[in-house]
């Protein structure tokens, strides 16, 4: 029943990488086309520059579905969602974030090349660069090393209590991007929105970008190829031009990001608190006591039958310490067996 | 002919120091194994001293409780276990004196307690000499399971036809450990064996384990065949 249900699964994967293959190439046939339509000239060019976002994006997506395909298979799970599991089994953020900028990143690439193939005065092919603004690195980075640091975290984690250690077996979900130990977690909303709003922001000063690239000529081209956003430049401010730049974002935002981020991940620094743990803990700590008096007892009562006749002060001493250690363990373990009723009381509350 | 064996164990004791001795979890267990090993071999086993308990003044008094139960040609063991200690740059004692890390209040690591405050190889020296006094015609057995254990005895090494030395380390080196002593694994192992074939018996066990020991066996002349 199983195998039969992971092979339906396989195909219908298998569909939609298919369709999705079609789907682009179909498009990247259909470009020139649409650049040359009959339909008013500033729609034509907002449908060119759409396009030309889409099928990028798409053509990167296949690139890494077909990775995945090759070497994506795991234990854990197939396909896609190889990428998005954390070192504790469930679907991770930091994962999550860390490929959707890459995708983007790689997939503007893309789309800056296929607009220079596709300019309106011929084959620009060869005037491609592949340029960065300093935002687009840093928030890349960023996400990288939050990526880092939460695996570093989890590992620590991991290490520091392997017993406690709930290692996820079955199958993550997609709540887990946003669940934190105690339900939904501001922080991953909030980084999940900057997120979006960020890409969002990037993806239209990239079609911007790719509007220049498709029907700029040659100099127009070099011009916006060399052109890299100056926040604090005045001369150079959009406001004061129609000048486009390479794909940015401003820099309080990548501040933002950053602040974001780091919420992110000092919050998962900081141990929750939670009773059941406690008293878990004590549970241990009481467990611990009661076997140590156990032993304790026992070997006095061995000591006591093999050890020759004849009591001396010194034998009472002996006798006396082992017995007054039992004591002080029976009192700390009555002291944590009260602790725990009382958490139980919390509990049921 | 009496046969009593003096126990005495150090171990948790060390945790509630502050002096850099760690805790030697295995003492307990290897002192009360040896002693249901002793009574079922006959010997007559006191109320082994452990911890807090194991200062100075009641090692010497339960020795010397000890020897006044034995006759001339009485046999005695004493077993010590926990750690030892070497004196140097002292100005205290000699150089290479070695003393057992006997309960003390004053343990800190530093200054470290005056050597003097310590059960150490002086005192085991006298005690030495007492045996021989009391029962010259007895076996006085040492079985050491600490660091520098064989510099406890060096400066006798003459008493050798009335004294048997089992020693965990070499004068100059620690006994080694890791959740059990080796010493005290290999010699419970031999314990079947005369004291003259308990070095092989030993030294087979380490070599089965792979373990690297710098114990000293010396048996007493006069007891070379003695099993305990």
């Amino acid at each position: 029943m199983f195998k039969h249900n992971q092979s339906k699964k396989t195909d219908r994967n298998g569909f939609w990488l298919f369709g999705l293959i079609v789907l682009t190439i179909a498009l990247l046939f259909l470009f020139p086309c649409l650049r040359d339509t009959k339909i008013p000239r500033i729609d034509a060019k907002i449908f060119a520059g759409l396009s030309l976002q889409v099928i990028s994006l798409l053509v990167t997506w296949c690139v890494f579905w077909l990775i995945i395909k090759i070497f994506g298979k795991t234990n854990f799970k197939e396909g896609a969602m190889n990428f998005l599991i954390g070192d504790d089994g469930t679907y991770s953020l930091g994962r999550l974030q860390a490929l959707v900028w890459a995708v983007v990143i790689i997939s503007v690439q893309l789309s800056e090349l296929f607009a220079l193939t596709f300019n309106k005065g011929g084959n620009l092919f060869h005037l491609y660069q592949p340029v960065f603004s300093e935002s687009a690195m840093w928030l890349l980075g960023l996400s990288l090393s939050s990526y880092i640091a939460v695996k570093q975290i989890t590992l620590d984690k991991a290490a520091k209590a392997p017993r406690s250690w709930n290692y996820h077996t079955e199958k993550g979900k997609w709540e887990d991007i946003l669940m934190g130990e105690n339900g939904l977690d501001f922080s991953r909303c909030q980084m999940l929105l900057w997120t979006i709003l960020a890409i969002a922001v990037f993806l239209s000063k990239s079609y911007l970008f790719n509007q220049e690239l498709l029907f700029s000529n040659i100099e127009g081209v070099n011009k916006v190829y060399n052109n890299f956003f100056e926040e604090y430049n005045q001369k150079l401010l959009p406001s004061q031009g129609a000048e486009v730049f390479v794909p940015y974002l401003p820099w309080s935002f990548v501040v933002l990001m950053g602040l974001s981020q780091g919420a992110y991940i000092a919050k998962k620094l900081v141990p929750t608190f939670k009773w059941e743990e406690v008293k878990a803990l004590k549970m241990n700590d009481l467990n611990s006591r009661l076997k140590e008096i156990e032993d304790q007892k026992e070997d006095l009562a061995e000591i006591l039958a093999m050890s020759a006749k004849g009591v001396t002060q010194l034998d009472l001493l002996s006798k006396e310490k082992i017995e007054s250690k039992i004591t002080i363990l029976s009192d700390q373990a009555n002291k944590i067996a009260s602790e725990i009723s009382e958490i139980e009381g919390l509990l049921n509350q | 002919m009496k046969k009593i064996a003096v126990l005495v164990g150090l171990g948790d004791y060390y945790q509630f120091t502050v002096n850099g001795n760690i805790k030697l979890k295995f003492v307990e267990q290897n002192v009360k194994s040896l002693m249901a090993n002793l009574v079922s071999r006959g010997w007559e086993v006191p109320f082994p001293i452990f911890d807090e308990l194991a200062t100075k003044a009641h090692i010497i008094a339960k020795l010397t409780e000890a020897l006044e139960q034995l006759g001339e040609d009485g046999h005695l063991i004493f077993f010590y276990s926990g750690h030892a200690a070497k004196l140097l740059n002292s100005t205290q004692a000699r150089n290479d004196e070695v003393y057992f890390v006997t309960s003390n209040p004053r343990l800190t690591v530093n200054p470290p307690a005056p050597f003097d405050t310590f059960f150490n190889e002086r005192d085991y020296i006298d005690f030495v000499k007492r045996f021989k006094d009391v029962a010259g015609k007895g076996h006085l057995i040492t079985i050491l399971d600490c660091c520098f254990a064989y510099g406890i005895v060096d400066a006798i090494l003459d008493d050798t036809f009335y004294h048997s030395v089992l020693s965990a380390s070499s004068a100059n080196a620690s006994a080694r450990f890791r959740e059990n002593s080796f010493f005290f694994s290999a010699f419970s192992q031999s314990w079947q064996t005369d004291l003259d074939s308990m070095d092989t018996a030993i030294d087979r066990v380490f070599r089965r384990n792979g373990w690297r020991g710098n114990y000293i066996i010396r048996p007493a002349k006069n007891f070379k065949n003695y099993i305990i």
